[in-house]
């Protein structure tokens, strides 16, 4: 049968704070690099494991005010950090799966991107680390 | 140095923060107190009269 996820209740938490009340998206990419072993004499391509290149991408809502997102995010770029991320914000388990990345890179941030009559929104991109997945 | 959290978002405000335990998990500490969310424990002066 096939199920939809609705999510709206995820946890993130951004270098263990948790900025879960000014984030609208989120998404995890999980993924090892393809290297090409194809040789004479195979008939289709093959592929094997390379380097794992993980990558987090949030958009948070940008506030300015003491400890929210901008003095939260400011001091990261240019470091790595933790982030972790949950389906949901109960306990985590089986159906609430846990992903830590470990060791993530944040290249840049913008402090200011805002338009006229819309709410000033952050796009931030952590690139490589260490996924951990839990399920207690 | 110990620290004291200083900010809801990170968790009870006033509790002793462990930073060496969440630098080995990879947390940015520094990151942590440039965006006031931990302070430095204040050192208690001991008085002997």
């Amino acid at each position: 049968m096939a199920t939809s996820t609705y999510l709206s209740n995820p946890s993130v938490t951004i270098n263990s704070v948790d900025l879960t009340d000014q984030c609208s998206s989120a998404t995890i990419t999980y993924m090892a690099e393809s290297l090409e072993s194809t040789a004479f004499g195979d008939t289709s391509r093959k592929f094997t494991s390379g380097l794992y290149n993980n990558e987090v991408t949030v958009t948070l809502y940008q506030s300015y005010a003491a400890t929210e997102t901008e003095a939260t995010i400011y001091a990261l770029v240019g470091t790595t950090t933790t982030l972790v991320l949950k389906p949901s914000s109960s306990a985590v388990s089986a159906t609430n799966p846990s992903y830590t990345l470990t060791g993530a890179y944040l290249e840049s941030h913008t402090p200011i991107a805002a338009s006229l009559g819309e709410l000033s929104t952050v796009s931030l991109t952590f690139k490589g680390g260490t996924l951990a997945k839990a399920t207690s | 140095m110990a620290f004291k959290i200083a900010s809801e978002r990170l968790g009870v405000i006033g509790d002793v923060f462990d930073a060496e335990a969440a630098e080995a998990d990879g947390v940015n500490v520094p990151a942590l107190i440039a965006g006031g969310h931990l302070v430095e424990e204040s050192k208690k002066k001991k008085t002997e009269d």
